[in-house]
């Protein structure tokens, strides 16, 4: 019996031995096996449809990464695009984060340079997903920061490799800045803390470079700029600040601020805004209170509280005075997205374009839910763990989390900068729940080198515990890739639907219709359609556009949004002035895509009517709610975009059983049917209606001169010359001329 | 030989393009061409008339899609017409010309047509009186010398109806002849009474109406007295596209020190030259000439959603229009636009588009006066910096 035991403990002891040998073998491997797996789930994109640049942004940063690869990066730096918000143009090397395309024409010139012969589609389809494994293991490194722990590191790296957030925005083909800066920002992030632990000035260099390449490539970096100086306040008002703490801020934000210069779309900027004006005041405090206490070894103790109440003063004072001439003169200002985080209504209330876009929108529970999983129910665990034995890692760790829910509840898109949080946060709390387990689970097993404790969870609820958490984290695995096959896989510009059977059917409207465009209209043809398609008009036809994605003139936007929601008549007036030879809409009434253009009329009429005010929203509201149908008003029906969508609608059958004439998305038959255009003839209607474009037509030749007089409308022959018939009317006349002869 | 004479042929028929241009004259009453031979002499002069019947099926307007005239001449007061309103003006949309002779007995259908070029008949039966300005004491016979665009030296007699225009008075429709101050006519008193009136599409298609058929009548044009000899002349010259006619050609713009044409985009305030050649059509001489304006009214735009400039460009070299001036602070596309809406003459509509960019990062000035502080400031930083750095090492 005892030998058995014996023998059995050796063998338990011999694995437990050999494991703890080669677990850097294990940890390596894992990691690395995560790495890949972040990268392979993202590439269901490209399997199930193709290997296409996805949806709206990406649409831009691929054509200026084209252009960057053919014309070098001064050329990108200096590219003044005439092709879009004609006619007004833009700059586009003063406004773009450069970072994603450097990024992949690096890629692309060194692979050239090795004489791969790699197309720079192929390269900026494939960026996300390659980023995303370093990524991961940029989170590995930092949750090891946080709690030294590889496991917790390993479940970190797991956690963020698969969250469904950050695949939303870095699935193959999902070519935007995102999927570069979450890398960035992790990596910030984890040299950041890599530098608070060891307060090396030399990891400081890294943190600044690590945040340099962020500015280059996001505009979220102001997370950044502004988290590292809340969370240095925040140990400076609890008495945890020290020497390592003030050189990793210190050079993280000389160098950072330098660097952040260096770019131009920040450039000064990085002084003036305000997204920069807490890392400007934490650096004065953090110096000012070294000073002080430099100051305080050559001072009595009587004059050290004199001078204190006096340089408090000055100080709140100075600040206070500061920052109210400069918003007075108007050399710092909120933008409207930053105060939009602060007070989440205050993009509806006074900036509709803003407020428009749906990831701007606040934060749904189902989507939290959708995006995180279970990541949310463990993540306080690990918020727990860190406010239980708090570090100053640890205190970072959990700043990020609590502020980047607060963040992420204002806005959607903001969810991004939250998931790396609450992955590394449920990574350290799961590993943390999984040590105490095991360890329990360990003494029952191996009592020799696991001393048994009092206080340890018994082993029989350990194991339940165990395997519950086993079971939600592959819950959550499964989820993550019902979420990266699925979900997040549609390209946007490919929509697919499946028919009774099962079968995929492809729905390619768009690129059918962009198509058209490129090759049916000449090259300097000008292009309205609403600013959502304007990267898609300029990527994939190769036009003009009037307004696109990059939102920056609101006037400009409001004039074609004025220009869909008038008359026909006024529109042709407004698109003679921009010069619109096209107009190009959106409709989704045939094939019950909601997505339309009519669905985002309101949005057109709010952002038309903040700076026109002659269009009002209520004109667009029959019986009190928005309305296509019978009951639409006057106003509604005559509007540019209503003509266009619907023209020669009411001649097709969409649903059986359902008159002629039914939109499926608004489920109602149209109320103006059989009508013509006077200015505009249809040019191309894509297979399913979903993209529909329209030709202006020149001005008639007798525009504004025709009219029908008093004289001809009322016309009758007066009574004393109605007798006379036609014989005589001409005899009349000719007498009338020999009379005149005669004279 | 076939093929040489046809070659001939070809010669002898494109040398003399405006002859071969074919007028259809319709009318509804024989005899018009006793009384109005001296107009169709002159007509038949310069083109191949069709003479047809307007209430008979002998004609067709438009075969197999092709316009069969160029020109159309209207003598007609019936309503009982083989052509729909709607032919005649697509006739016209197309490019072609057309003169109608009025009545005061005019039909509704060519009131009807008359009101689509903006111009109105006076009532049915009226007639215009001037007890002031007429022949003989006659104050149904009125004259005038009221005559614009067209070139007539003598009064101009007129009897019968009269004409008005649109309550808007626009670029495209006006008087060629007007009442004098003292013509009136039934209830219409203004003192904007019009003898003969003329719209000019947008494509440059020319419409004459008159208010009567006796303006253009053997009767008038055979007294020498009268102008209305060199009125019909002009009429015929005017209306059918012979005179008033411009073109432009040959549009450059470049930078002021460059010879560069066209440059595929202007830097903001570069100093830029702009000319073009506006020519016109001499019927005597069968060419192109120098167009010379007299009033200085060739304006140029320099438009990008609103105009920069708003400049008369300077008459050059034969038939150069030019001027240079500096591109504005405001980078976009820029459009020259010169929008010639003279009244009688072709329009000329020309719109040329260009790109102004933004200085490149290299374009900026360097070591300006004011930066000097900077400079100052950056320098002493790093000098001071290896200072401190010797005394640091030095003090160890």
């Amino acid at each position: 019996m005892s030998s058995e035991e014996e023998t059995q403990q050796s063998l338990s002891y011999k694995v437990h031995k050999s494991t703890l040998k080669w677990a850097p073998v294990f940890n390596m491997t894992i990691l690395l096996s995560i790495a890949i797996i972040s990268c392979l789930i993202r590439v269901f994109s490209v399997i199930r449809y193709e290997s296409i640049i996805h949806e709206f942004d990406p649409w831009f940063n691929y054509r200026t990464t084209q252009y960057l690869v053919k014309e070098g990066p001064y050329a990108l730096w200096n590219w003044y695009d005439s092709e879009s918000w004609y006619p007004l143009g833009r700059s586009v090397g003063g406004t773009v984060y450069p970072g994603l395309m450097m990024t992949s024409g690096m890629i692309y010139w060194v692979l050239h340079k090795l004489s791969i012969p790699i197309d720079i589609r192929n390269v900026c389809v494939f960026l996300a997903p390659i980023f995303s494994a370093f990524t991961s293991l940029a989170a590995y490194g930092m949750t090891k920061e946080i709690t030294k722990r590889s496991e917790a590191g390993l479940l970190s790296a797991l956690f963020v490799a698969i969250v469904p957030s950050y695949m939303s925005r870095s699935v193959a083909g999902s070519y935007d800045n995102e999927g570069v800066s979450i890398f960035a920002l992790v990596f910030t992030f984890y040299t950041f803390l890599k530098t608070v632990n060891t307060g090396s000035i030399l990891w400081g260099v890294y943190t600044a470079l690590a945040f340099f390449y962020m500015v280059a490539s996001w505009g979220g970096y102001a997370f950044i700029i502004n988290i590292i100086p809340i969370f240095v306040l925040f140990l400076l008002i609890t008495g945890r600040s020290n020497q390592r703490i003030q050189v990793a801020y210190n050079v993280f934000y000389i160098l950072g601020t330098l660097l952040a210069m260096q770019i131009p779309f920040v450039g000064f900027q990085a002084l003036h805004s305000s997204e920069h004006m807490a890392s400007h005041a934490v650096f004065l405090l953090i110096n000012f209170l070294n000073f002080f206490s430099w100051i305080r070894n050559f001072v009595s103790k009587k004059a050290i509280i004199t001078l204190t109440k006096f340089l408090v003063v000055f100080l709140v004072f100075s600040i206070l005075v500061g920052v109210v001439i400069l918003t007075l003169a108007g050399k710092t200002q909120w933008s409207g997205r930053s105060l939009t985080l602060l007070d989440p209504t205050y993009a509806k209330k006074y900036i509709p374009i803003i407020a428009s876009v749906s990831e701007h929108q606040a934060t749904t529970w189902s989507s939290f839910f959708f995006d995180l999983h279970y990541l949310i129910l463990f993540s306080p665990v690990g918020l727990y763990y860190c406010y239980y034995k708090p570090t100053e890692t640890k205190i970072f760790g959990a700043l990020y989390t609590v502020l980047g829910v607060y963040f992420a509840s204002v806005m959607v898109r903001l969810l991004l900068v939250l998931a790396p949080a609450v992955s590394i946060m449920a990574g350290i709390g799961i590993s943390w729940a999984f040590r105490k387990f095991a360890k329990s689970v360990r003494s029952f097993i191996l009592p020799k080198i696991e001393k048994p404790k009092k206080y340890r969870i018994p082993p029989e609820i350990s194991i339940i515990g165990l395997v519950l958490l086993g079971y939600y984290c592959s819950i959550y695995v499964l989820h993550a890739n019902f979420a990266g096959s699925e979900a997040y896989a549609s390209p946007s510009i490919i929509l697919s639907s499946r028919d009774r059977q099962g079968n995929r059917n492809i729905i390619d409207d768009y690129r059918e219709a962009y198509y058209w465009l490129r090759m049916n209209t000449r090259a300097d043809d000008k292009i309205m359609s609403w600013w959502d398609y304007g990267y898609q008009i300029t990527g994939m036809s190769n036009r003009t556009v009037l307004v696109d994605n990059n939102t920056w003139n609101n006037t400009h936007i409001a004039t074609v949004g004025m220009a869909m929601a008038s008359s026909e008549e006024d529109a042709f007036e407004i698109c003679e002035k921009l010069d619109v030879d096209y107009v190009l809409v959106i409709f989704g009434g045939i094939l019950n895509y909601s997505g339309d253009d009519i669905n985002k009329f309101l949005w057109m009429v709010r952002i038309g009517g903040g700076v026109y005010p002659h269009i009002k929203e209520e004109d667009y509201y029959g019986k009190g709610t928005y309305r296509v149908d019978q009951y639409a008003t006057e106003t509604m029906t005559n509007s540019l975009m209503y003509r266009l969508s619907y023209y020669r609608f009411d001649e097709v059958q969409t649903a059986y059983g359902q008159p002629k004439g039914y939109d499926t998305v608004r489920q109602a038959v149209i109320g103006v049917k059989g009508y013509k255009l006077r200015h505009f003839e249809e040019a191309f209607t894509s297979e399913n209606w979903i993209v529909r474009i329209f030709k202006r037509k020149q001005r008639e030749n007798r525009d504004g001169v025709a009219f029908t007089s008093k004289q001809t409308s009322q016309f009758t022959i007066p009574k004393e010359s109605s007798p006379v018939t036609k014989f005589s009317k001409k005899a009349n006349i000719k007498q009338r001329f020999t009379l005149n002869f005669n004279e | 030989m076939i093929k040489f004479l046809i070659l001939i042929l070809g010669i002898v028929f494109a040398g003399t393009p405006y002859n071969q241009k074919k007028v259809l004259v319709l009318s509804d009453n024989p005899a018009v061409y006793v009384s109005h031979s001296q107009f169709f002499n002159l007509l038949s002069k310069t083109y191949r008339v069709d003479y047809k019947n307007i209430q008979s099926n002998t004609f067709n307007l438009q075969l197999f899609g092709e316009w069969q005239y160029d020109h159309l001449v209207l003598f007609s007061t019936t309503n009982d017409l083989k052509v729909s309103i709607q032919e005649l003006l697509d006739f016209y949309d197309s490019g072609r010309n057309i003169l109608l002779l009025g009545s005061t007995d005019q039909s509704k259908y060519f009131r009807k047509f008359l009101n689509s070029f903006g111009l109105d008949m006076h009532e049915y039966g009226s007639s215009v009186i001037d007890y002031f300005n007429n022949i003989k004491g006659n104050h149904n016979i009125v004259t005038t010398t009221n005559v614009n665009i067209l070139k007539v030296d003598k009064p101009v007699a007129h009897q019968g109806a009269g004409l008005a225009m649109t309550p808007y008075e626009t670029f495209q429709v006006y008087g060629l002849v007007r009442g004098s101050e003292t013509a009136f006519s039934g209830s219409n008193l203004s003192h904007n009474i019009i003898y003969v009136g003329a719209t000019q599409g947008r494509n440059n298609a020319r419409f004459v109406s008159t208010g009567s058929w006796e303006i253009l009548s053997d009767e008038y044009l055979n007294n020498s007295n009268l102008g209305n000899f060199e009125l019909t002349q002009e009429i015929i010259r005017w209306g059918f596209g012979q005179s008033k006619i411009l073109k432009a050609e040959n549009l450059i713009h470049r930078r002021l020190d460059s010879d560069d044409i066209k440059p595929y985009n202007y830097r903001l305030r570069e100093d830029c030259y702009f000319s073009i050649d506006i020519f016109e059509w001499d019927y005597q001489k069968d060419q192109w000439i120098p167009y010379v304006s007299t009033e200085n009214d060739v304006i140029l735009e320099f438009v990008m959603l609103d105009p920069y400039y708003r400049v008369p460009l300077k008459k050059g070299q034969g038939a150069k229009y030019e001027l240079s001036f500096k591109i504005p602070d405001v980078y976009g596309v820029f459009q020259f636009k010169i929008n010639y809406l003279k009244p009688g003459y072709t329009f000329l509509k020309i719109a040329e588009k260009i790109t102004v960019r933004p200085f490149r990062h290299d374009e900026y000035g360097r070591y300006l006066v004011q930066a000097y502080p900077y400079y100052f400031s950056s320098f002493g930083t790093m000098a001071g910096f290896v200072v401190f750095l010797i005394a640091f090492l030095l003090n160890k």
